[in-house]
């Protein structure tokens, strides 16, 4: 007979930037709240991305929902302004501005037409920034391999370690219970209804249950589709005042290659990991010498005066996908007391706004930004996801290889 | 910057010191095709900045300074074509055996099939207001610039520690013509052997038994310390406080072992403070954890280097033996006799302890 | 300060005479030796100053692992100078914090 050992008004699973933030929200709103984290607080994507802040990453698969994602991003960033009035910890968020690099003519053009969707979908801070301009703004690029830009100012960074860690303190001074080194078996349902959650020294109940396990949402919810994706990421020693600006650099007009400057000078550089389906453990975090030397020869192709910097340390980390780009934002269909925020790819753009969001779901019944387009049941019954080409790291660096290698702008 | 293979070879040895240049020879002697990489542009590791002659039985090299069992080792590495690669940084070591690799020029992989990490130690720091000034450092830092740099940091030196680093150091300090005014060591004995100490004491260095450096005090650099007297729970007696002129200030609190590339391998550690803090743990034969990835010297805890030199020659014929050089029987008593060398030097008062520890460390292994 | 005449090692051999400026002084040095080596030599104790508190700091390990002592080198930051061989003419200054790195790092 499994004991009980607790009960909450709300337990919260996963202790990155997302569950912390709900965590806040809700005992701010009065809440009992436990938040279980299978090991430490920003251990997974969390603690592994490159902090950046995008309020419209405007990518092919997404760019229709332009107006409804900046309804979210633009609410997030003002949350976290009011976050800096009163929480005990910064989380050094700065906007400086970030910049989608054209490394080709095809590139130039596809980015274009993303800005006049994006425009046209209310983002009126979005900018197309020619070959001179693009160097201008950010002078260690490559020449070679810039062809223009796509750039936002009010987009940047923060440390993402410092905000999770924030988000939660403040959690805990409203009375919320937070336990790391604490896996959820699984949520238990009894007859649709979610009754609490089952860790290893027995059950806690819970009114509500809320998955915010990003990678490992699918494993604990089935039918979310929240697809893992495994990414390698590197930091170097720091550096004085080099351009801060993030930048990312297209592919198939999707993300490639990606670079920022934390609030302490140091360098957060990713790239894709592995080729996924069907062969790769997309949790393996072992990192691989074929592919850091990959990574490493790519940066070093974008900003060639990098090739001295020295790496301090690299790692690998799961972050979650959806078929669609957005993230599945509400409650679980069928289920009475479960609620889905999971599905982050730019997590950081979001946290803030996910846990008020929960928290007035769970509160009110009702939010004050509509949550339908991100129902976590709209997968269930569609066709099997299958990959587009440009999260396949071969054909991406076998473009790259060729774009570089042919020689590149003028 | 284009990454590929940069070489291959049978086995790879990581660091140029006595550990690494001991497996990489003996290796080498069966046959075994060896490359030995150093981040640093000199070979020898730590062996060249002893001058003094170490201790020992003849076959332990004693009388030798260790200066020149550098050079004996390197002399030997010649002649049985190890390929030693100064000026190439390891930066990775893989739990598939693939090392990532940076030269002059670039940044690759090396493939081997065996590898053996010496990478050695580094020496601890101790924390007290003021620790950060310029010319307080580790004593191991100050005799790698009197011995091999030949140049002296300071001329009124105060060291902290009375182990045989902190010792010996200080008595190469004044042959270096500074003077070491007082070593202050906080237990109520003195570390190392006595016979150091005497040396010490009868050039007129006191060794303050049961003190601390409480304070370094100074603008720019280190101009003065303040050593307290320290009861039996370590606290500071007040009243007991002393102000010492300095112009350098040694640190020999010990060492822990280097041991990045052994935790990104995958190795599994045990903590034993007695050897350094944090050991990555071995079988007899010096095999980590990992499949194919042999440790030795510092890196499996703080000893010495004779003691380092054995542990590379068990684990350079136990490389030997697994790869099909030299036949079972062979490598069982050439593995005997250097695990017989190492029990010696395991022996008597400053011994033992590292003789149990060891014991743990392979009894860890196989508790795996 | 430099050790010309060591009880056990002897005289120290040195190599060919060069000439390196630090803030804008010239020192002497001796090819194949390090720059720190150069700069002890010289009497100079002070390596950088660290960004946050502006603290001096200066050489702690001396092989090149814990990078206490590095300084600006040829316009370039973050060098260690206890690993770092001179070089004829080399232009070395104190670093303050993270140094200035001019159009990309070169």
């Amino acid at each position: 007979m499994v004991k009980v050992i607790g009960k909450a008004d709300v337990v919260i699973v996963g202790g990155g930037a997302v569950g912390t933030s709900a965590a806040y929200h809700l005992a701010k709103r009065g809440k009992k709240v436990v938040l279980c984290e299978m090991r430490n607080i920003a251990s997974g994507a969390t603690g592994r991305c490159g902090g950046m802040v995008v309020h419209c990453y405007g990518r092919d698969v997404n760019i229709d929902k332009t107006d409804y994602r900046l309804m979210y991003t633009r609410a997030n960033t003002e949350i976290m302004k009011e976050y800096q009035k009163t929480f005990e910890i910064d989380f050094e968020f700065r906007q400086v501005g970030l910049l989608d690099v054209a490394i080709s003519d095809e590139e130039v053009e596809q980015l274009k037409k993303l800005i006049e969707i994006q425009r046209s979908l209310g983002d009126n801070e979005i900018e197309y920034l020619d070959k001179k301009d693009t160097l201008e703004v950010m002078y260690n690029l490559n020449p070679k391999l810039t062809f223009g830009s796509r750039w936002r100012p009010s987009d940047g960074n923060l440390n993402p370690f410092l905000l999770a860690r924030s988000q939660g303190r403040e959690a805990q001074k409203l009375g919320a219970k937070i336990m790391t080194n604490t896996k959820v078996d699984n949520i238990i349902i009894k007859n649709d209804k979610v009754e609490g959650v089952k860790i290893k020294d027995g059950i806690i109940e819970a009114d509500w249950v809320i998955n915010a396990t990003n990678g490992w949402a699918s494993q604990l919810t089935e039918g979310i589709e929240v697809i893992p994706v495994r990414e390698l990421a590197m930091v170097t020693e720091r550096l004085p005042n080099l351009p801060p600006q993030p930048f990312e650099m297209l592919c198939f007009g999707e993300f490639a290659y990606g670079a920022t400057q934390t609030a302490s000078g140091n360098y957060n550089l990713g790239g894709p990991g592995p080729a996924r389906p069907p062969k790769w453990d997309y949790f393996d975090e072992t990192i691989y010498a074929d592919e850091v030397i990959k990574v490493l020869t790519y940066i070093g192709e974008i900003f060639p005066s990098m090739r001295d910097v020295a790496i301090i340390r690299s790692w690998v980390g799961t972050m979650g996908f959806t078929p669609d780009g957005m993230p599945s934002i509400g409650p679980m269909p069928g289920v009475k007391g479960l609620f889905i925020t999971a599905g982050y790819a730019d997590g950081m753009s979001w946290a803030a706004v996910s846990g008020k969001v929960a928290s007035e779901y769970i509160c009110d019944g009702k939010t004050s930004l509509p949550i339908e387009t991100m129902n976590p049941g709209r997968f269930i019954g569609k066709e099997k996801f299958t990959w587009p080409q440009c999260y396949d790291l071969t054909v991406c660096h076998d473009y790259l290889t060729e774009l570089i290698y042919k020689g590149g702008a003028n | 910057m284009e990454g590929g293979v940069k070489l291959k070879t049978e086995l790879a040895v990581i660091g140029a010191g006595p550990a690494g240049l001991c497996a990489a020879i003996e290796a080498a002697k069966n046959g075994v095709d060896v490359t030995v990489f150093d981040e640093n542009k000199k070979p020898g590791g730590q062996l060249f900045k002893q001058i003094h002659r170490f201790f020992g039985s003849e076959e332990h090299l004693a009388g030798t300074r260790g200066f020149e069992i550098g050079n004996m080792l390197l002399d030997d590495a010649k002649k049985y074509g190890v390929k030693v690669m100064l000026d190439n940084v390891v930066w990775g070591l893989f739990p598939d055996l693939k090392i990532g690799i940076s030269d002059e020029e670039k940044v690759s992989i090396v493939e081997a099939q065996k590898v053996v990490v010496a990478t050695g130690a580094i020496e601890n720091s101790l924390s007290f207001p003021g620790w950060t000034l310029p010319n307080i450092m580790g004593a191991g830092a100050a005799q790698t610039m009197i011995n091999v740099n030949m140049v002296l940091p300071g001329k009124r030196v105060i060291t902290v520690g009375s182990g045989n680093v902190g010792l010996i150091v200080s008595y190469q300090l004044m042959q270096a013509g500074a003077e070491v005014v007082a070593i202050v060591e906080a237990l109520d004995h003195v570390g190392g052997y006595m016979v150091h100490a005497a040396k010490v004491a009868r050039m007129g260095t006191k060794i303050l038994l049961n003190h601390t450096i409480t304070k370094a005090l100074g603008d720019k650099f280190v101009e003065k310390v303040e050593v307290g007297k320290i009861d039996k729970d370590f606290n500071v007696v007040k009243g007991s406080e002393q102000l010492y002129d300095v112009d350098l200030v040694c640190i020999a609190v010990g060492l822990r072992p280097l041991s990045e590339l052994c935790w990104m391998s995958g190795m599994k550690f045990d903590y034993l403070p007695e050897m350094g803090g944090f050991i990555p743990v071995h079988d007899n034969n010096m095999k980590s954890n990992v499949p194919g990835i042999y440790i030795a010297g510092d890196v499996t805890g703080i000893e010495e280097a004779s003691t380092a030199m054995e542990e590379g020659k068990v684990a350079g014929i136990a490389i030997s033996q697994a790869l099909g050089k030299i036949d079972n029987k062979k490598g069982l008593i050439l593995l005997n006799e250097a695990r017989e060398r190492l029990g010696t030097l395991r022996l008597g008062p400053f011994g033992d302890f590292r003789h149990a520890a060891k014991e743990k460390i392979i009894r860890k292994y196989y508790s795996y | 300060m430099r050790i010309d005449n060591h009880p056990i090692l002897g005289e120290s051999k040195k190599g060919r005479e060069l000439k390196i400026s630090v803030d804008g002084k010239e020192v002497i040095a001796y090819e194949g030796e390090m720059i720190a080596t150069a700069l002890v030599a010289s009497g100079l104790k002070v390596f950088r100053y660290t960004s946050k508190y502006k603290e001096p700091r200066g050489l702690f390990c001396a092989i090149g692992r814990c990078t206490d002592c590095v300084m600006e080198v040829n316009g370039r930051s973050n060098v260690r100078t206890c690993v770092t061989l001179v070089e004829d003419r080399m232009v070395i200054k104190t670093q303050k914090g993270l140094g200035e790195w001019k159009e990309g790092l070169n």
